[in-house]
């Protein structure tokens, strides 16, 4: 009892402080104003030798951000020149990084028009496929809506794997929308009849800071009909439009077969069709990508380990200059067998303890593996020193594996139970 | 789908309304479980006892708010859950408890009703920084070093400023006449 009762009471809170709990994390990227904005920008343009711990590139990589990247990492990022523009519409990529099969790209949009403009992308055409996996970005950038100035900047990392060549010439696009229905305050009312933009924005932190898209989830309404949700939860950036709408569905399903670039391509047409928005401005950013932190493995022989009924198998466990993998699978040794199973691990990166990362139960999740990366930290030969799982049953250990590399030292990788 | 045709799913005695729940909440709910559980699949029975939990209460429950309703089932059963499997003194949860001890050495039971109202109103005087800090703490039961790399601090400015508010948060139930 006691504190125990007091955590218990702690639940009673108004529906208002739960939700503020439950908002997610608004990703501070910089102040809005231009003063600072500048200053902040001024960054982006020192040299790479200087520019380590300051690249926001290296910093997307290295989230923890206590290790500082190594010399070896900073020789395979690519930093663009910055061309001096007038224009009050801009995209530029700012810096890119190519990590074996991984595409980072750190970009910066702007809008100084006055009126607010529907930011879509970045997207890659190239040799191979680019699949996205983290930062792509469907917002409003700049002007004011529904009372609120708009943070006339955003920027992100985005993530790409990518598949087949990977290397040459590739194709940035970033896509700008004006905005063509009315935005409407969701808060106050349904929006029915002709199409219109819904916002349920807290209008009070969009004036300080550029939070990115995740301060501005946006819902589309039309006829009454909510045709875009995944906004709604706080998470997600996206104006995606289908799946509530019996035409939208129509129209959609034309192009969610097709890759990424011609869906996102598609999305921007849809809106134009049902009168969304109209396409105002594309940027079109040619890069040619070089394959430089080449993936090796830290393992002659991969382990493998008897689970009961199953069996644990080490199927990667490599580095680059960038990063650690490690991926595992449990193969059934008979049907059935993990229905129930779940499981932990944890990975001791030059002796440091990362988070335990949970694994789901399912069958379908288990036979298509587990896959663990990291960024390598600093200043010495980076190492995996050892590996921990267990495997649970109802939330206690059945089975214990502690990995443990013999010598971090020798090039010769001996991993022992 | 707003919540309040969710809601009328739920009266129409709908199952389509959990399939809505979970696609709008899901995500929210699951890692709100897994962060007090430490365990994926305890938060994933503890997602389903949620959807199951409101299927039995809605109706005759309304609730205003969907997702508070449901987030707040959660949290119950997450702690219903580390309680049964005596986990909940062990871990983030015993560091948890232990820093509320210092509000509080005991309840006493014809008094909950008076410390939920007076810690919503300790709460309510608190910057938006500082209360989101302490909720994360005590509400999702996150660990520090999540919380600092949420709020882009130090880990000791964190458990400063946490242990202010607590220090803050006992005053203001004494003030109120509660001692604990």
């Amino acid at each position: 009892m006691k504190a125990e009762k007091l955590l218990e009471l702690m639940g009673n809170i108004p529906d208002a402080y739960i939700t503020e709990a439950m908002e997610k994390p608004a990703r501070r990227r910089w102040p809005a104003g231009r003063a600072l904005l500048a200053a902040a920008l001024m960054l982006v343009g020192v040299s790479a030798a200087v520019a380590g711990f300051q690249s926001r590139l290296l910093g997307y990589i290295f989230r923890n951000g206590d290790e500082h990247p190594t010399p070896a990492v900073q020789a395979h990022l690519v930093h663009m020149e910055r061309e001096g523009t007038a224009e009050d519409v801009s995209f530029r990529v700012d810096e890119f990084l190519l990590d074996d099969d991984r595409l980072y790209l750190t970009w910066t949009a702007e809008n100084h028009t006055g009126k607010p403009l529907i930011f879509t992308g970045p997207i890659i055409e190239g040799e191979g496929e680019f699949d996205i996996r983290a930062g792509m970005i469907r917002t409003t950038v700049g002007g004011e809506v529904l009372g609120a100035a708009l943070p006339e900047t955003c920027g992100e990392t985005t993530e790409f794997r990518v598949q087949g060549a990977g290397e040459g010439p590739v194709k940035v696009t970033m896509l700008a929308q004006e905005p063509v229905a009315e935005f409407v305050d969701n808060k106050v009312s349904s929006p029915v009849g002709t199409p219109v933009i819904a916002w349920n924005v807290d209008l009070q932190q969009v004036e300080s800071f550029c939070y990115g898209f995740d301060v501005h989830p946006s819902k589309i309404f039309k006829d009454g009909q909510l045709v875009d949700d995944d906004g709604t939860d706080g998470w997600g950036p996206w104006i995606s439009t289908h799946f509530c709408y019996d035409d939208r569905e129509a129209l959609w399903s034309d192009f969610v077969d097709k890759p990424l670039y011609d869906t996102m391509l598609g999305e921007v047409e849809l809106d134009e069709k049902l009168g969304y928005a109209k396409l105002a401005k594309r940027w079109d950013v040619d890069l040619t990508l070089e394959k430089g932190a080449r993936r090796r493995s830290l393992a002659e022989e991969l382990p493998s380990f008897d689970l009961g009924d199953y069996r644990l198998v080490v199927t990667e466990l490599t580095q680059t200059d960038v990063t650690n993998r490690l991926r595992f699978q449990a193969v059934p040794k008979r049907e059935g067998a993990f229905d129930d199973g779940a499981g932990e691990f944890k990975l001791y990166v030059n002796g440091a303890d990362e988070e335990p990362r949970c694994l789901e139960g399912s069958g379908a999740i288990l036979n298509d593996g587990w896959t663990f990366s990291n960024a390598t930290p600093v200043d010495d030969t980076p190492r995996i020193a050892a590996w921990e799982f267990k495997w649970l049953n109802d939330g206690e250990p059945i089975r214990e594996i502690r990995l443990t590399r013999n010598d971090a030292e020798d090039e010769t990788v001996d991993w022992k139970l | 789908m707003e919540d309040r045709e969710i809601v009328a799913l739920y009266f129409a005695r709908s199952e389509q309304a959990i399939r809505e729940t979970d696609g709008k909440y899901g995500r929210q709910v699951r890692n709100l479980a897994e962060g007090i559980l430490k365990n994926c699949s305890d938060a994933e029975e503890c997602v389903s006892d949620t959807w199951l939990r409101a299927w039995n209460a809605i109706p005759p429950a309304r609730p205003s708010s969907l997702g508070a309703y449901l987030f707040r089932i959660a949290r119950n059963l997450s702690i219903d859950r580390l309680r049964r499997k005596k986990a909940l003194k062990r871990g983030e949860g015993a560091l948890v408890l232990d820093e509320l001890k210092e509000v509080a050495s005991r309840v006493p039971e014809d008094a909950e009703g008076e410390i939920s109202a007076a810690i919503s109103r300790f709460l309510e005087k608190q910057s938006k920084e500082n209360r989101r800090m302490f909720l994360l703490r005590y509400w999702r039961m996150e660990t520090i070093a999540e919380i600092a790399r949420e709020a882009g601090r130090k880990e000791a400015s964190v458990r400063m400023v946490l242990s202010r508010m607590r220090k803050g948060l006992r005053v203001a139930l004494e003030k109120e006449g509660i001692w604990l």
